[in-house]
């Protein structure tokens, strides 16, 4: 990854990382889906949700996206006050009126941004572009004053929902996408790898906690993160719940951790990884416990071909484990990766549940199964899971980090 | 968290807006956007993504807790909780509030049923099919706008919150005192900013983990005198040098909860004379502001007052932009320096940011900037440290 010579966003924020040419890509892959289903215009509601903002434009923190067939492409700035004072300029913009947002700076050809006018210009606008069909991403999101001032201004209104569509195609990443992914994995792991350093009896958990978080951040990481190291107690008493933000304690032999970053790194494309570290060693009861919830991980990740849907996929992890004699944990445990929040269809629980996965899709997995403790009586038991990403392909999913899965036992000679 | 008089003052205020305005409820949508979530729910750490817009509060007439709705899930009546596309709610963290899944048909039946009026903040965002929810189980509903009313309740502090505010600013204060450790020759402008965050998360500070968008530092440097530096920048971005100007403003959401501002400025040696005068205006022109800041004046009244009086006069261009905000659980909040609240007149209680820019032409803007408090006797700053340019590495004294 070359990085002199990229532009910074947002001055120090972080490096664009994506060519002009990837995100006229990116407008090619919307026009494309637009085109086979006949509407002249896109409106993309909730577009900071999973990131279609900084997919499109560049930038974060939009309330919509406007994308015509032809022409530039409108960035709709997220509203941080009353708008109604102001007039409805949709060629001039201002940003001395925000105390939040600064003037910026695209790297994307093709794109502009407005103020959030009135929801009457926002339909103008709309309707100078189509006198019917106006396509919609995330249509759940209208907004009704939007809805009214659209049926206003377009007498055959008909929306049509592009959602499954381009939401599919977006989530297969490009070479550009997926250097960055890789890279945030490269420097995740390359943080795990400093935890052999940094875990040592008698340091403070909050201490190491920040140092975690700043040195990710001195890998390139911006925005959103995910730095969190739990404490999961000694390996042969239940793991306390799941508290990345627990109180400070002091660590100590047989002490065991749960690293879980997701994050990012250079571009800023969210990476997730999640691994578990004793500090010594482990008995061959509790290796055999994480090798079966990599096993499990593992198990879910060859199902993520193309074609097969989430839906599928947990039903058939939960047929894995559960004839194993475990339970696996109802939950979101599978969902894709944006370029600039954590989020993005496919989604367990979500619309795309029943989509068929498409090749290129990134997906992070961590199904979470457990550890039977029967020493401790009855039925007790812990949770036992890591977490990985993977890309979708016919012959399985495949990892995007190099660290590998399992336990890491770090030794005190 | 135990029982805070400040909060139930909240509610008690709250609630007598409802009884005075007839109102079952009110439904505040998109509640990130002027700090209504943590305002309503007695929250002091920011834990949600602004990612997640879709929010929204409710608060009930002669209701006992807030109902914080974290998903746009529409339950029909009777219906089952919803699956959720990623993990439940936890318990609320506050005695404020309830969490909920989602807008549930059977509740606004029932709150709706006999009076029909529901008050809408931020009613703009409120979805199409929200609306029609509520329509279903409500259909004699009223929709009711009181973003006004309910934003200038808000605006108006307690003495209690305003010792909270004060103790914010403090610690942004604290936090700025590390400036001298951080601000060196050979960082980046990006390394600069990570230290102040850093500095910011040890006071208390809350966001995103690391969004800038709680943790919001604005920075520019560039050396003395000289040209702003064109954007956007090439990796790694600037390198800072002895001789250099640095303008630092920070808009933190700290440890009591609340967003507050503080803007000073560096010079890494000896500034020179030029630069001296520039602050020295930078700080008249905001004490001018705050001389102004009284009960029944407006906001237009103090920006006229400097601009004409303190900027023009020196020869610089009057700032237009929103130097004057009310101070909040969010970036900032009404009243402030925008069409429709410049004129408003300002009330003892309101809590205000004050930092007009002075821009020499083509060169990074001057600010000092610090918070306000009205009282009847004019304005008092809330926080301690000085304003005076900062002269880092200068081994002249």
């Amino acid at each position: 990854m070359i990085l002199e010579g990229k532009k910074m966003r947002d001055r120090y924020e972080q490096v664009e990382m994506y060519s002009p040419q990837e995100y006229i890509r990116r407008a090619e892959v919307v026009r494309q889906e637009m085109k086979r289903k006949g509407v002249e215009v896109l409106l993309i509601l909730n577009c900071t949700g999973e990131a279609y903002d900084h997919w499109l434009t560049g930038k974060e923190f939009l309330d919509y996206v406007i994308v015509p067939a032809k022409g530039e492409i409108i960035g709709v700035l997220l509203d941080e006050i009353d708008e109604s004072g102001f007039e409805d300029n949709t060629e001039q913009v201002d940003f001395g009126r925000y105390v939040h947002q600064r003037a910026f700076t695209t790297q994307a050809p093709g794109v502009r941004f407005i103020h959030p006018v009135s929801e009457n210009r926002i339909a103008e606008l709309i309707a100078g572009y189509s006198t019917e069909k106006v396509g919609l991403i995330n249509p759940d999101y209208m907004f009704w004053k939007l809805d009214e001032a659209l049926k206003n201004k377009i007498e055959r209104l008909e929306y049509v929902d592009l959602t499954m569509e381009v939401d599919s195609q977006k989530t297969r990443k490009s070479d550009e996408e997926l250097e960055c992914i890789r890279m945030a994995g490269i420097a995740q792991g390359q943080m795990m790898e400093a935890l052999e350093h940094m875990l040592r009896p008698g340091r403070h958990l909050k201490e190491i906690r920040t140092e975690v978080r700043d040195q990710i951040v001195s890998m390139g990481a911006s925005g959103f993160l995910h730095c969190m190291l739990i404490n999961l107690g000694n390996q042969m008493e239940i793991a306390p719940p799941f508290d990345p933000y627990s109180d400070d304690e002091i660590i100590k032999e047989g002490d065991r951790f749960f690293a879980l970053y997701e994050s990012n790194s250079f571009g800023g494309h969210c990476t997730a990884m999640g691994r578990v570290f004793i500090l010594g060693e482990a008995t061959e009861e509790y290796r055999q416990a994480i090798r079966f919830a990599v096993e499990v991980n593992e198990f879910a990740a060859s199902r993520m071909v193309p074609g097969n849907t989430l839906r599928n996929i947990v039903a058939e992890t939960r047929s894995f484990v559960t004839l194993k004699g475990h339970n696996l944990k109802r939950m979101c445990w599978m969902h894709g990766l944006s370029t600039a929040t954590y989020g993005e269809q496919f989604g367990v629980n979500d619309i795309s549940y029943d989509w068929p996965l498409t090749e290129g899709a990134v997906l992070h997995c961590h199904p979470i199964s457990n550890r039977y403790m029967p020493w401790l009586g009855g039925g007790a038991w812990e949770e036992a899971w890591e977490l990985n990403t993977y890309v979708v392909t016919p012959e399985g999913g495949k990892s995007l980090v190099k660290y590998p899965l399992g336990l890491t036992e770090i030794g005190l000679d | 968290m135990s029982e805070k008089a400040y909060m139930k003052g909240r509610f008690a205020r709250l609630q007598k807006f409802m009884s005075q305005e007839s109102l079952a409820g009110i439904l505040f949508l998109r509640p990130l956007k002027e700090g209504y979530d943590m305002w309503l729910t007695g929250c002091t750490q920011k834990d949600a993504q602004v990612s997640y817009l879709d929010k929204a509060m409710l608060a009930v007439a002669e209701g006992e807790k807030i109902l914080s709705i974290s998903t746009p899930s529409l339950i029909e009546a009777g219906a089952e909780d919803p699956w959720l596309p990623h993990a439940l709610p936890g318990e609320a963290s506050t005695p404020y509030y309830i969490n909920c899944t989602g807008f549930y048909g059977d509740y606004f039946r029932a709150m709706l049923s006999k009076n029909h009026r529901l008050g809408l903040v931020n009613g703009n965002k409120l979805q199409l099919r929200v609306k029609n929810f509520i329509q279903k189980y409500a259909p004699d509903v009223e929709f009711v706008d009181v973003d006004r009313e309910v934003h200038l309740l808000k605006a108006i502090k307690t003495d209690e919150e305003i010792e909270m505010i004060r103790k914010d600013c403090r610690n942004l204060e604290h936090a700025f005192a590390a400036m001298g450790t951080i601000l060196r020759p050979n960082v980046t402008e990006r390394d600069v900013v990570s230290g102040i965050r850093k500095s910011l998360l040890e006071r208390g500070a809350s966001g995103w983990d690391y969004s800038s968008q709680c943790l919001d530092v604005k920075l520019t440097s560039a050396p003395i005198s000289g040209m702003a530096v064109a954007e956007p920048l090439e990796y790694p971005g600037r390198v800072l040098g002895m001789g250099d100007r640095v303008n630092i403003k920070v808009n933190a959401s700290m440890a009591e909860g609340w967003h507050v501002s503080l803007g000073r400025c560096y010079v890494l040696g000896q500034a020179d004379e030029e630069t001296k005068k520039c602050w020295d205006l930078a700080v008249k022109a905001q004490k001018a502001a705050a001389d102004y800041l009284k009960p029944g004046v407006t906001i237009s009244a103090v920006m006229s007052e400097v601009n004409e009086n303190i900027l023009k006069k020196s020869g610089f261009p009057e700032d237009k932009s929103n130097w004057i905000y009310g101070v909040g659980n969010a970036w900032a909040e009404y009243p402030m320096a925008v069409p429709g609240w410049r004129d408003i007149r300002l009330c003892e209680g309101m809590v205000l940011a004050v930092g007009p820019n002075v821009r020499p032409e083509g060169k990074d803007a001057y600010c000092c900037l610090d918070i306000y408090r009205i009282t009847d006797n004019g304005a008092v700053r809330l926080g301690d440290s000085s304003q005076g340019l900062r002269e880092l590495f200068s081994t002249v004294f």
